[in-house]
């Protein structure tokens, strides 16, 4: 008697069966898809790289020093990582930026010492910031 | 299930990506375009008569409204501004700074004077004391 009525039974249909799989492969997909934004958004990157010109530079080929004064004509505070002199980078301690980090709207000052800085030579000056934001420029020393 | 997750883990990713990169492109380009639209002119510049003062009068015949934010008298940065420094010269008007120059100014020497906007353009002029 009770074996009848468990056979009798319905479950539901097999077309039914698979709309429901698929709803719910949909349902968890947003679900997923609402997770990654929230946590993945900011590993792409959300702020935008900053901006920096060139005010004016100065190179003595006698102390062998290049003096440069920099804008920050973008967002977020900059400092200077890397210099590279045609190429060749220059040691950290021979780069001096006053102030760091450079605020927005705000001129720096860079000391670059480099034992190759001599009149009359061009040189391309590549500066490099944590952002990765650049600036190149040539400079003729005096 | 693993499929339709991976897919939109990718999706996402792509998305934030190309999204990224569209948004520096963008500024970029804005930045280097509102650049190439600027144009001053200094057109004229006379020393005051009491120490190292200078006046500059400049034109700007740009296309949009611009400020002087810094000078630079042969590489050396202007400490002191007496005025202008900072004010709008909206376009097609003439503006004028003055301030002390950073070094000594001596009769009949050459001298390079870099006024720079707050775009970050550089303006050079060479003016004889």
């Amino acid at each position: 008697m009770i074996q009848n009525r468990v056979l009798r039974r319905k479950g539901v249909s097999t077309f039914i069966a698979v709309l429901l799989l698929m709803a719910l492969t949909v349902a968890a997909g947003v679900v997923i898809y609402a997770y990654t934004m929230g946590y993945l958004g900011g590993l792409g990157g959300t702020s935008l790289p900053g901006a920096i010109s060139l005010d004016t530079a100065n190179c003595d080929g006698t102390t062998h020093n290049l003096t440069v004064y920099i804008r920050n004509i973008g967002k977020g505070s900059i400092t200077i990582d890397r210099v590279y002199v045609d190429g060749s980078l220059v040691p950290t301690g021979n780069v001096t930026q006053t102030p760091v980090p450079l605020p927005e709207e705000q001129v720096a000052e860079l000391i670059v010492e480099y034992w190759s800085f001599t009149a009359p030579t061009s040189y391309e000056i590549k500066m490099v910031a944590k952002d990765n934001t650049q600036l190149t420029f040539t400079v003729k020393c005096k | 299930m693993i499929i339709s997750a991976l897919g939109t883990f990718l999706y996402n990713i792509t998305l934030t990506t190309i999204g990224y990169q569209q948004n520096v492109l963008h500024e970029e380009i804005r930045l280097a375009a509102d650049k190439a639209q600027e144009r001053l002119r200094v057109i004229a510049i006379w020393w005051g008569d009491s120490g190292n003062i200078l006046n500059l009068t400049v034109l700007n015949y740009g296309k949009y409204d611009t400020k002087i934010v810094d000078v630079y008298v042969n590489n050396e940065r202007v400490a002191s501004y007496l005025s202008g420094r900072g004010e709008w010269i909206t376009n097609l008007k003439l503006g004028r700074i003055s301030f002390v120059s950073p070094m000594p100014i001596t009769p009949e020497t050459l001298y390079s004077i870099v006024i720079i906007s707050e775009r970050g353009v550089s303006h050079v002029y060479e003016a004889e004391s």
